[in-house]
């Protein structure tokens, strides 16, 4: 398997490609080129969004490393797993599906449940602040979709203010996780593992993760579909056993409604009351809409939700089970669970006060744009472009290997591409050519 | 001296594509590296301006031309034509534009914002033939 684009989380297998160009058309920031008929390479501009690994009809591409799960019981494994676990197996309630991560080796199952409530306790907070203060503009953008973010820093920049200032859920949850695990467990930090199960391939290279204390902390991240056998199987066992025989244990079983609704479109502004808020899920969709903000419009909405993937994190590409079916079992659930809060108003307010909830913005912003070099065109080189299209003609036909006639002229002008590539030209060349010589032959004749 | 031009079509009563032609230029200035700040004022300006021609106006058309130093965004329309040009340029004058904006479309800023966001602003209009704004953006301006 040859292993290509080491950049980002795509991997592309040579053998099982067959050349379509699929996933080249939909990349949402024309990442993709295919050379040599399908020799796959990805630009520096990909976001992680996994929408070339949705299409793919051969199954070429796939979103995770390839390795194995395995849980070494020497050291001290515990799992942080993201809230779409809970939806994927219909029928099962939370504590089981913990109880089997439990059967499977892990010391302990971390769940976002918390940290969701104290994320929207602390976006509430700000937004209501901002209404006096205006110190963001608005509408204000989610901070929580790491593909959203990255998709802002490379294509529209100028939003980037308009994110939320806030620690993702999961940042709030990793400040001091070693420490805390070593402490309960009596434990040195270099002896724990810290594994993540996500439905977001954005997350599973983790070397790539947004935000520093991710990279740092998380060692390892496994799609929900390479560990959904393995879960299925511990879980089926645990219901042949006696009751008694449960690894339970309660403190793991604090799940919320907000956790259970937060893999949802529209999930994480339900758990807060803003008014003038809205949800929007899909990458052509947020692209849309982002578009839109940019020319001023929505600035009467306070804050927006936006997830790349359809129906958001329950359509991530990692899932297994169907999203609608998902999102029917996970509504089911949330009416046994509610939407109560667990934590205290009263502590939230001193942490936000504190600035506990505060990320450096700064700092990711310019770390952001490091990651997307630009590389701009001049008038003169725009100018080519517009030239060489003319000429072209085309019908984005894909065969040159760019996702369209407008990127293959602009690969052409930067010199990482062959004007010789595009097959228009060359029929035209060609029926010319015949058409000369026909009339050559007339003329002799 | 390069110049940059690009003419879109604006169609009478098209809701539903009112706003292609301003994110096509806004995605051309993103190309060429001009500053966001600068992007943003010019899209909204354009935005405006094609909301204007869509609600108000008529068939019309955006021209834009970018210099190595400025922006130069044209707004021409064969519509109703405005008849007291002062009036329209009031702050906080507008014929329809809250009920358009609960309808998530437009800005909700009008002309006087155009010419808040323009380094340049010129408008000239003939009731019954229609309305040319001009408006201009400086590379170095410092605006925000």
């Amino acid at each position: 398997m040859k292993k290509d684009a080491p950049s980002f989380c795509v991997m592309f297998n040579e053998d099982l490609c067959i050349g379509c160009g699929i996933c080249m058309r939909v990349c949402p920031t024309k990442a993709i080129r295919i050379r040599d008929d399908r020799s796959f390479r990805l630009l520096d501009q990909c976001v992680g969004c996994g929408e070339c690994q949705r299409v793919c009809p051969s199954g070429a591409i796939q979103m995770q490393p390839d390795k194995p799960l395995t849980i070494d019981r020497k050291k001290i494994s515990v799992v942080i797993v993201s809230p779409v676990l809970f939806s994927q197996f219909p029928g099962e309630i939370p504590v089981d599906i913990t109880a089997g991560l439990k059967r499977m080796g892990y010391d302990q199952v971390i769940e976002l449940s918390d940290f969701l409530e104290m994320f929207q306790f602390a976006a509430e907070t700000f937004i209501r602040k901002n209404r006096q203060t205006r110190e963001a503009p608005w509408p204000l953008i989610s901070p929580v979709c790491p593909v959203v973010i990255r998709l802002i820093a490379i294509r529209f920049p100028g939003l980037l203010s308009h994110v939320l200032p806030l620690k993702r859920p999961v940042v709030l949850l990793l400040s001091d996780l070693k420490q805390r695990i070593s402490r309960k467990f009596g434990c040195k930090p270099k002896d724990i593992v810290v594994d993540h199960i996500t439905p977001c391939p954005s997350k599973v290279m983790t070397k790539h993760s947004l935000s520093a204390i991710e990279r740092k902390t998380i060692d390892r991240a496994f799609g929900i579909n390479s560990i959904y056998a393995a879960l299925f199987h511990h879980m089926e066992e645990l219901e042949t056993m006696e009751i008694q025989t449960f690894p339970m244990d309660r403190p793991d079983a604090s799940i919320s409604g907000r956790c259970l609704q937060w893999g949802m479109s529209g999930g994480e502004i339900a758990g807060m009351q803003i008014d003038k808020s809205m949800a929007i899920s899909g990458v052509q969709e947020t692209i849309n809409y982002l578009e839109k903000i940019e020319l001023g419009m929505f600035r009467n909405m306070e804050y927006i939700e936006f997830r790349t993937c359809p129906e958001s994190c329950l359509g991530g590409p990692l899932t297994v089970i169907d999203k609608y079916l998902a999102k029917s079992g996970v509504s089911r659930l949330i009416k046994i669970f509610g939407m109560g809060m667990n934590l205290s108003g009263t502590k939230l307010r001193k942490m936000y006060d504190d600035g506990y909830f505060f990320s450096p913005v700064d700092k990711i912003r310019s770390e952001l744009v490091k990651t997307f070099p630009k590389k701009f065109l001049s008038i003169q080189s725009m100018q080519e472009i517009d030239n060489i299209l003319e000429k072209i003609r085309g019908k984005n036909c894909a065969v040159c290997g760019a996702p369209d006639c407008r990127t293959f002229a602009e690969d052409v002008v930067r010199g990482e591409s062959d004007l010789e590539e595009c097959i228009v030209l060359r029929a035209r060349k060609c029926a010319e050519d015949g058409k000369d010589e026909k009339q050559a032959g007339k003329t002799k004749r | 001296m390069a110049v940059l031009k690009k003419e879109f079509h604006i169609h009478k009563n098209d809701f539903f594509r009112a706003g292609e032609a301003s994110i096509s230029i806004k995605n051309l200035l993103k190309a060429l590296g001009i500053r966001p700040q600068i992007i943003r004022r010019v899209a909204i300006c354009g935005y405006e301006g094609e909301m204007n021609v869509v609600m108000h106006g008529g068939d019309g058309k955006i021209i834009v031309e970018i210099c190595p130093e400025s922006i130069l965004l044209l707004i021409t329309d064969n519509g109703s034509g405005i008849p007291d040009i002062p009036l329209a340029m009031t702050k906080g004058y507008s014929t329809a534009t809250e009920k358009y904006r609960e309808m998530g479309f437009g800005a909700g800023m009008g002309l006087p914002n155009m010419k808040k966001n323009a380094d340049s602003f010129a408008i000239d209009s003939v009731v019954g033939e229609g309305t040319n704004v001009r408006m201009g953006f400086s590379l170095t301006s410092k605006k925000e």
